[in-house]
């Protein structure tokens, strides 16, 4: 179980989306970290069979990715905007996704109900999509990309919208789905991947600035990061300065988290990097 | 199986569906509703002095008054009820005419009022003065759809009018013109008009062309509508002749609402990754739709059909009991299957609502149709609005199977055409929405901007 991508290149006009880009994705939950425009879901589209890509190599699960049928057999997608018929009821809109994915009446009695079991709607599954909540369609755009029992799930920025109660249900859900398959999970919020996710890959501007475990990200940022205390009326130099990750008021003085690749001239001390720092340190190296 | 009823339902419990549906009850119960029973009914009667009491269900006996009229290109009649008609509409500056279908009055200007004068002294050979002051005979006192003061009509207890026998036959008018130099003049006038006056030919032998049926004419037609036609057959025509109006515009909603719901309720991409082939989808959808449109229709044809069953069984007259269903799958399915296709192909294509513009464009176009018997390759709707006049459909049967035909083939080319692109557009091949889009709000706001203006 594994997706290979070798070299791929996407061009929208004469814009470069993804340059060169390689990953090897295995078993379990993957994290596609970067800014928005960065090439994420351009990426996961590719994957999902929903784009061509303009060079480059592509298999998932040793299929090539040119085979669309047959790769649409054995992914779920979860897209970045989604939307049901609003007076369709969960259950109905299951059913039909489900004829859609070719599966058999019986079948897809058995697989609703214990999908609904899962993503935990089963209370709601006669309830029409127009009345459910921001995280109950979330789950439901999940149920959807599972009607098929797929070896890859990709989904685009699933918590984006969510309440901090949904986001942590949202991620044990991903996190229990990623026993058995790849999950592919692309974000730009560096928390969805620092709690959830074995490897990940950075997104710049198309092209992959760090692939590898969250670790390896961790360490990369280490004796990058640190702590100086400034007046209040000193903060905007900083802010010029440096690369500043968060600020905590403190009395009148201001402490603040920054990234720089040599140690800062002003009094400071040298913290354990975060996912976090490790995502901006890498970031803010490609500028430099 | 189930994906079919899945979206015939989906289009059932559309708005625009119910619309349709509202619509469809409205025209069929405006004009067929009651046919049938009303033919009957006067078939059973035996009032035939009423104008319009004729039943096709009336056995002719010989020794009749009347055996009721048939359109001929009667030279004589056609020219006496055009100079009549022509005379009054130029009196009054007045001239119907109907473009699309739609009545329109046209108001000359002088100078084309003159030359309505000059066709009219070259044709009677009178003067302006005179013309002015005809004697009341000059015309007959019924002349085709035109009453004169002096006609003996009354009215009758229903509201019908009712023609005494005794019927002055005489009158003055004698053409100073040949046939043929006759006609030249008509196309003249109804250039002048725009066209679609009452001074086509084909309107004029509606109106004026008609002559009196002798015993063996009218046992002739009663024989072609009873064995031939076994009855049911005009009033499959004439059903059909209606519900082609609905058919030949409204289905194209349908499509439109149909395919633009993904995009609307953000569903494409769903779809779109789903292991159901294109074609799969396209056209089980394209059935559902037919399926939408056609049913009600079906139905609606046992109020004229369980009738003409019970008809024959009180008369011993054989019929043929699928009369509605030949004539709808043979008139009616061609039309509501390239309206369909156009409303698919070009949804799918755009994205965009364009097919409803379109296929407007080509409704009005056709309804310039006559009532009767004017068909050709491009027709949409097959028109036949009589019941009898069998004729004027086996005469033209050939263009009408070619026509039929025609539009079969197109609409599952079109449908074929819709499944390679909805394909590419799933793979992402396709990407001309965003030109069509793009283009649909340049000119919108365009016109937008003349009409603010």
């Amino acid at each position: 179980m594994e997706i290979v991508i070798d070299k791929l290149t996407k061009k929208y006009g004469k814009k470069t989306v993804l340059d060169n880009v390689s990953l090897n994705i295995t078993k379990g939950m993957y994290g596609l970290l970067g800014k928005n425009g960065a090439g994420k879901t351009t990426l996961m589209r590719i994957l999902a069979t929903l784009l061509e890509k303009d060079a480059g190599k592509i298999t998932v699960c040793d299929i090539s990715i040119e085979k669309t049928k047959e790769i649409r057999n054995i992914i779920g997608y979860l897209p970045q905007e989604f939307s049901f018929y609003p007076n369709q009821t969960v259950y109905d809109a299951l059913d039909y996704l489900g004829i859609l994915s070719g599966i058999s009446t019986k079948e897809r009695k058995v697989k609703i109900k214990k999908i609904l079991e899962q993503v935990n709607l089963t209370k709601e599954r006669n309830t029409t999509f127009k009345h459910l909540s921001g995280g109950m369609k979330r789950r439901l755009g999940i149920a959807q990309a599972l009607l098929n029992d797929p070896k890859v799930l990709i989904v685009d920025e699933p918590t984006v919208g969510l309440d901090p109660e949904e986001r942590i249900r949202f991620h044990n859900l991903l996190t229990e789905l990623a026993n058995s398959r790849i999950v592919l999970l692309s974000t730009h919020i560096v928390s969805d991947i620092e709690t959830t996710c074995n490897n990940l890959a950075i997104l710049h501007e198309g092209k992959v600035l760090f692939d590898g475990n969250a670790k390896k990200l961790k360490e990369k940022a280490t004796n990058k990061v640190f702590i100086i205390e400034v007046e209040r009326e000193k903060i905007n130099k900083i802010k010029e300065k440096y690369k500043v990750i968060n600020m905590i008021q403190e009395n009148n003085k201001i402490k603040c988290r920054i990234v720089s690749l040599t140690p800062p001239k002003e009094k400071h001390t040298v913290v354990t990097p975060t996912i976090e720092d490790g995502y901006m340190y890498i970031l803010e190296s490609e500028k430099k | 199986m189930k994906l079919y009823l899945k979206e015939l339902k989906k289009i059932c419990f559309s708005v625009v569906y119910v619309i349709f549906l509202a619509l469809l009850i409205f025209s069929w119960s405006n004009n067929f509703r009651g046919v049938t029973e009303e033919q009957i009914e006067l078939a059973n009667s035996n009032n035939d002095t009423s104008i319009f009491s004729d039943s096709i269900l009336q056995k002719p006996e010989e020794g009749q008054d009347s055996y009721g009229t048939m359109p001929s290109e009667n030279e004589e009649g056609i020219m006496v009820g055009a100079v009549d008609l022509l005379l009054m509409q130029y009196e009054s500056n007045s001239y119907p005419t109907y473009p699309f279908g739609y009545y329109k009055e046209v108001v000359l200007s002088d100078e084309d009022q003159n030359r309505i004068l000059e066709i009219l002294m070259e044709i009677t050979g009178l003067d302006d003065e005179t013309l002015h002051n005809l004697p009341d005979n000059y015309f007959p006192s019924v002349n085709g759809n035109i009453f004169h003061p002096n006609a003996n009509v009354s009215v009758g207890d229903n509201g019908e009018y009712i023609l005494d026998n005794d019927q002055e036959s005489d009158y003055l008018f004698e053409s100073q013109v040949s046939y043929e130099q006759f006609k030249e003049l008509m196309e003249e006038v109804d250039g002048i008009l725009g066209g679609k006056s009452y001074f086509e030919l084909n309107m004029l032998i509606q109106y004026y062309g008609n002559v009196e049926m002798t015993y063996e004419d009218a046992v002739a037609e009663y024989e072609q509508n009873v064995e031939t036609d076994k009855v049911s057959t005009s009033f499959a025509r004439l059903f059909c002749d209606y519900m082609g109006l609905i058919v030949g515009l409204y289905p194209v909603f349908i499509a439109v609402v149909l395919w633009l719901k993904d995009r609307k309720n953000k569903m494409n991409e769903f779809i779109y990754c789903k292991k159901i082939s294109s074609f799969k989808l396209v056209f089980v959808r394209y059935l559902a739709i037919l399926t939408a449109v056609l049913l009600p229709i079906i139905l609606f044809s046992f109020e004229s059909l369980i009738p003409l069953m019970e008809y024959s069984k009180n008369t011993g007259i054989v019929i043929d009991n699928f009369a509605f269903i030949k004539y709808i799958l043979w008139w009616l399915l061609p039309t509501t299957m390239i309206v369909s296709a156009i409303g698919t192909f070009f949804t799918i294509l755009s994205g965009l609502p364009i097919a409803i513009i379109i296929q407007i464009i080509w409704w009005f176009i056709d309804r310039r149709n006559v009532l009767v018997g004017e068909n050709s390759l491009s027709t949409l709707i097959i028109r036949h609005n009589t019941l009898g006049n069998s004729s004027a459909i086996s005469n033209n049967l050939e263009t009408i199977w070619l026509n039929r035909g025609l539009l079969f083939g197109l609409a599952i080319i079109l449908i074929i055409l819709s499944s390679i692109i909805y394909s590419m557009k799933r793979k992402g091949k396709l990407n001309i929405e965003y030109k069509f889009t793009k283009l649909w709000y340049i000119l919108k706001e365009k016109y937008l901007l003349i009409f603010k203006k």
